[in-house]
């Protein structure tokens, strides 16, 4: 199971709202390369992984990409703060606010909902571990 | 206010760069759980970081579920996404 901390891995303080900024840092939520699709990969790869040490590394590595997923939470949350009308259709966030107002939603920047068909996962330790190499070493 | 939610980001700050520094050396442990090198860094900074979680809970509030709960402060306080901007 997990138990969650109140606190993120690495502050988050931003003074000034840009949802620009925010249409483009969404796809790290919700994107092909994203926090959400990182941590599905590894913690749904570990559970057929023969090895203990590379369960142990998919576990850590997965649950650590959770924590990066809240980071990049705050920052949408914090650049799409106080914003009116005329900022919102602007910057072009108009787009993403009709649908989602200001809530955090998983998608890429092109505006497609997170799909898990941007990963794999194949019982495979070599085919995973290489899957994971595409992803992260990037 | 402000000023105590200074204080308060100062002291969260630290317990941050501790657990930053406790995580990375576990990910590496797990790939070579023999260095010793890793296990003494890891250890060390388990204990500064258990130190600046205990000062950090006992002034702000829990991080985790609390131990001995004498009232419920898990909801109170800002979430770690909500700065100073942010906060009603």
């Amino acid at each position: 199971m997990w138990q969650y901390e109140k606190k993120l891995q690495y502050p988050v303080n931003i003074k000034n709202p840009n949802p620009k900024y925010a249409q483009i840092i969404v796809s790290q939520l919700g994107g092909p390369d994203g926090e959400i699709g990182a941590s599905l990969r590894y913690l749904t790869q570990r559970i057929a992984m023969p090895y203990s040490k590379v369960v142990g590394i998919l576990t850590d590595v997965g649950t650590e990409e959770l924590a990066h997923f809240e980071m990049i939470s705050a920052i949408l949350y914090q650049l799409t703060r106080n914003l009116t009308p005329d900022e919102i259709v602007k910057s072009g966030f108009d787009t993403y606010f009709v649908d989602h107002t200001t809530g955090i939603y998983p998608v890429a920047a092109s505006g497609f909902p997170y799909s898990a068909a941007q990963f794999q996962s194949k019982g495979d330790v070599i085919t995973d571990l290489n899957e994971d190499l595409a992803a992260d070493g990037a | 206010m402000m000023k105590n939610d200074r204080t308060r980001q100062r002291c969260l700050r630290e317990l941050q760069s501790y657990s930053f520094a406790v995580y990375e050396a576990l990910l590496y442990l797990d790939a070579y759980p023999d260095s010793k090198a890793a296990l003494d860094f890891y250890n060390k900074y388990k204990k500064l970081e258990a130190r600046a979680r205990a000062e950090y809970e006992q002034k702000y509030g829990p991080i985790t579920m609390p131990e001995d709960a004498t009232s419920w402060q898990w909801t109170e306080g800002p979430w770690p996404w909500q700065n100073d901007e942010g906060r009603k």
